[in-house]
């Protein structure tokens, strides 16, 4: 008797539950699907496939940018593959996830390099997860591309090993001259305690201070938590001219939120790529933010925008899509020139090709130690929850 | 392929020899450690500071060995006057604690980046060679710990473990130093599972905090649960069969559409159900423990 | 100071409402439930998924406590008493699959991205030295009510004094006539109704994600168990002390004893009720305010 009485509870409330379940997932599903996407239809003549692989964040912190990066890399894929392809073949790119942890894509660069056998691998985001895999790929002779990373740790990941985003001292430089040129003579800096969020606290420290700047205070966040207020009150009690702050994912939106309530926009806030926290934040929080970027988004990378815009729906979610369509078209590129795609020809082919290369992002010409020479940025303001460069 | 099934089995082999040491604890003992990654990070982490100071990876396993052992005997003091539950929840804290103090501690440990380019396995040899002798190795210390294992759960001592688990009181009250023996076999599980973590960090040639979160902890627990509580066969068996299945869930998105999101969900909720549907159903697991008879004629 | 202050009554409140459901549970069916913290997790993704479908926060708040505090019962009947049966060791470990199978499925149906509740960005007003949002206001306000409310029933209900009989001795209540198996329904649907608020009242201050919960399970246990496994009183106490104590330990500037800025990292703040944990069990296992604890 109390058997039966279970079961029926039981079948009563699981029912109940899926309801909820559903009308979640409808709920949660509504929003995320865009307007209708298109991407280029692919050349018909093209026969046979050229693999290539990428480890990206699709889950974790750093989900949103890690989406943002596969995207970049399905449009370039589909452009290449409406045009020529790769060697008269059509390129396809297996993207593995890395989980937003080093161990985790260590093993799917493992899968890429022993099952599918790719010859190079586009990856990751946080250069605490680009560093141990490219030293892996390296060990395992395999080509890395990072398109994501900008610790100067990664240029000495090996000689397989490649950037086509400019590394912190470029942007570092770039954004202390920028404040400095507004007239601030105090900044406090906040950004994320990995080797991304370190290596962009000294490099920009370092210029603003040569510039005559002074440093009040830098945090180091850790990632993941629900509430920053400890951090922000301890910037915000040094008191500097402007805030500089770099941060990403739902930290972002925490960091953003709590900021805002806290008062702290009342001050000038300068944002260290915006758009990897500008999407994802209230706009009511980032409202008059002036900050930096990639060049993506500039004037000059018009066309690119307007294809994004099409095949996705809308405008970019973060500043690194151009960066991952830089690195699959400039790996196509290599490919092509090296005939094949034996990595140690590839490797070779790769600063030959990037030399008088031009991507979304500007000139890829690659250095000694394969990583970017030049890396154009881009200054902007949010209106509206919108990025506008000026 | 190949190369792949191998890393495979090296995988296997590593978390056969932490089920082999959880196993000597929850399954023998009834300790309930749910720190037990917090051995196996010490592990790694002592083999990556001991190469960074150019200790030589030999010292780093000794150090790891012992530090784990003392940590683990520590521990296992601390269970002295609690119950299983509190003493859970202990070990948990403790295993968070540590991986706090690792995030943090830049200039030792790395903080949030870790430590990489720690000197690999068998780096002379390369490719398929590299492989199978990497598993060889790995291979051999498995059975290393089997075997110790098996020595300490055959005989009396293992009898003495077992009446732990089953009446503290009344193994104390039949003379046994109950404390002791619990500090003991901690100490030496600890040792053990850090030996899998050292391996393991040399391995993938990196450790970093994200290495020792709680979840790794959850898994291994599956392996002993689903192998068979208190049987080190079961306990190798579980590793291999639940390291398997988390592994090669992976494939899953090109059977089935799904996002990133929900592979990465659903890999973790089969491990989850796996232990669930073991401990409503069949909570002596696959191997059970096979209990020896007090048979005069034997 | 006052935002020390403000800080702990935050902090305070939502671990005080998790730790006093955990401690009910605890000290009437002696299950150690590492799964509670979930409750409060799933409170908040569905007044998420709710208020997404239409319904006004309040409506969407309700109906999610509701129907987490109704899914608690059956998980009791159907998973925890079964595992219970089995012993505690086997409990314990059911615990945390349920657990992990929660984060999982909440994770595989909305996708790791933090989720927000329809809460308009505010700005905070000063009290002294503070900044605090209006939300703020209310979560502490709905929390110290709540808790009121609790003890309030606890002590003065009939109800309250079924459970706490079912506590001291079970089969003794049995046999004086309480029906556990009702008493042990009402202590889920109190404990993870109160579980399910306080997981609503800390995503409208910060966000819906599957770790919500997760983040605060040892808060929780130490405030449970500092306060003496059993005892509500002793829960909610010690939940906003731990909150004070952390809250402080934070602001020291240590580096004052030597040149320039010496805080400790933020993300130690959990190290604060760990501490306080290990030190309470090693010295005083039974907890502040608990009864002598029995041997496991």
């Amino acid at each position: 008797m109390r058997y039966l009485e279970t079961l029926r509870l039981g079948r009563l409330a699981f029912a109940a539950l899926g309801v909820v379940v559903v009308t979640a997932a409808c709920a949660a599903g509504g929003e995320q699907s865009p307007a209708a996407t298109a991407l280029p239809e692919p050349n018909a003549a093209l026969q046979g496939t050229v693999v290539i692989g990428a480890v990206l964040p699709l889950t974790g912190t750093n989900a949103t940018i890690g989406k943002d990066q596969k995207r970049g890399i399905d449009l370039a894929v589909a452009d290449i593959n409406s045009r020529n392809g790769v060697l008269g073949k059509r390129l396809e790119v297996k993207v593995e996830d890395s989980e937003g942890r080093a161990d985790a894509a260590i093993q799917a660069a493992r899968k890429l390099v022993g099952v599918d056998k790719v010859p190079a691998v586009i990856g990751e985001y946080s250069s605490g997860i680009t560093i141990p895999l490219q030293q892996f790929l390296q060990s395992s002779n395999v080509v890395g591309v990072n398109s994501g990373s900008s610790s100067t740790e990664i240029r000495n990941t090996g000689p397989l090993q490649f950037s086509v985003i400019g590394l912190d001292d470029v942007a570092g430089a770039f954004t202390a001259k920028a404040l400095r040129d507004k007239g601030y003579q105090t900044i406090a800096v906040l950004a994320p305690n990995n080797a991304y969020g370190s290596g962009i606290v000294k490099s920009v420290s370092a210029a603003f201070q040569k510039l005559g700047g002074k440093v009040t205070t830098s945090g180091l966040y850790n990632e993941g938590q629900a509430d920053y207020r400890q951090e922000l009150q301890r910037l915000r009690d040094s008191n500097p001219d402007a805030y500089v702050l770099t941060t990403y994912g739902k930290d972002g939106t925490t960091i953003n939120s709590q900021a805002f309530e806290l008062g702290m926009t009342d001050k000038p806030v300068f944002d260290i790529y915006l758009s990897q926290d500008v999407p994802d934040a209230d706009p009511a929080s980032v409202q008059g933010r002036v900050g930096m970027d990639v060049n993506s988004i500039a004037a000059s990378g018009k066309a690119y925008q307007e294809s994004y815009r099409k095949a996705f729906g809308e405008e970019f979610i973060s500043s690194f899509n151009g960066l991952s369509y830089d690195a699959v078209s400039l790996l196509a590129a290599a490919i092509d020139k090296a005939g094949g795609t034996d990595p140690a020809a590839i490797a070779a082919a790769l600063p030959q090709v990037s030399d008088t290369f031009v991507g979304v992002t500007g000139p890829l010409k690659l250095d000694q130690d394969g990583q970017r020479v030049d890396q154009p940025y881009v200054i902007a303001t949010v209106d509206d929850g919108r990025i506008v460069p000026q | 392929m190949v190369e792949y099934l191998l890393g495979l089995g090296v995988l296997v082999a590593v978390y056969a020899i932490n089920a082999v040491s959880l196993n000597l604890q929850v399954g023998v003992t009834g300790l309930m450690n749910f720190g037990q990654v917090a051995f196996v990070g010490i592990g790694g982490y002592s083999v990556a500071i001991c190469g960074r100071y150019g200790l030589g990876w030999i010292t780093g396993f000794i150090v790891g060995a012992v530090l784990a052992g003392a940590f683990g005997a520590a521990v296992g003091r601390l269970g002295r006057t609690l119950a299983s539950d509190y003493w859970a929840i202990a070990t948990l804290a403790l295993a968070e604690l540590i991986r706090l103090v690792v995030l943090n501690q830049d200039r030792l440990t790395g903080g949030p980046q870790g430590i990489g380019d720690i000197t690999g396995v068998w780096g002379n040899l390369s490719g398929p060679a590299r492989a199978v002798a990497t598993l060889a190795t790995v291979g051999v210390l498995l059975v290393v710990a089997a075997l110790i294992a098996q020595r300490l759960t055959g005989g009396q001592y293992g009898r003495v473990l077992r009446t732990i688990r089953e009446n503290q009181d009344l193994a104390a009250s039949l003379g046994h130093d109950v404390v002791s023996a619990k500090i003991r076999i901690m100490a030496l599980s600890a040792a053990l599972a850090s030996i899998s973590g050292s391996f393991y960090a040399m391995y993938i040639s990196f450790i970093g905090p994200s290495q020792l979160l709680p979840f790794a902890t959850f898994l291994v627990f599956t392996m002993v649960v689903v192998g068979g509580l208190g049987n080190n066969l079961g306990a190798v068996a579980g590793a291999a069969l639940i390291a398997v299945l988390y592994d090669v869930t992976r494939f899953l998105p090109q059977f089935i559409p799904l996002s990133a999101d929900q592979v990465a969900s659903l890999r973790i909720l089969v491990v989850g159900v796996v232990l669930l549907a073991f401990l409503l159903t069949r909570t002596r697991g696959l191997v059970p423990e096979t209990m020896r008879t007090f048979d005069a004629r034997r | 100071m006052m935002e020390v202050l403000t800080d702990a009554a935050v902090r305070g409140s939502i671990v005080a409402l998790l730790a006093v459901g955990l401690t009910l549970v605890q000290g009437t069916l002696r299950f150690a439930n590492i799964a509670h913290v979930e409750f409060a997790t799933l409170g908040a993704y569905g007044a998420a998924a709710l208020t997404g479908a239409g319904l006004t926060l309040w409506a969407g708040s309700v109906l999610s406590i509701a129907g987490v505090a109704a899914f608690s019962v059956v998980l009791y009947r159907v998973v925890f008493r079964r595992l219970l049966a089995s012993g505690p060791m086997i409990a314990l470990i059911g615990a945390l699959a349920v657990g992990i199978i929660a984060r999982a499925l909440l994770q595989f149906v909305f996708g790791s991205r933090p989720l927000k509740l329809p809460v308009p960005l505010s700005r905070g007003m000063s009290i002294g030295d503070a900044t605090v949002t209006p939300n703020q206001i209310r979560l502490v306000v709905i929390a110290v009510v709540l808790l009121v409310l609790t003890l309030a029933v606890l002590r003065w209900t009939q109800l309250g004094r079924a459970i706490r009989a079912v506590a001291a001795d079970p089969d003794l209540a049995e046999v004086s006539g309480l029906n556990r198996a009702r008493i042990a329904d009402m202590l889920w649907l109190v404990s993870a109704g109160l579980a399910g608020a306080a997981g609503i009242l800390l995503a409208m201050d910060s966000a819906v994600a599957p770790e919500l919960g997760f983040n605060l399970l040892l808060p929780v246990f130490a405030a449970a168990i500092v306060g003496g496994l059993g005892s509500v009183a002793g829960a909610i106490v010690a939940a906003y002390a731990i909150a004070l104590a952390e809250a402080l330990i934070l602001r020291i500037d240590f580096g004052s004893f030597v040149d320039g800025f010496g805080y400790i990292a933020v993300s130690y703040r959990p190290a604060v009720g760990f501490v306080l944990l290990v030190a309470m069990l090693a010295l005083r296992p039974q907890g502040l305010m608990g009864k002598a604890v029995r041997r496991g």
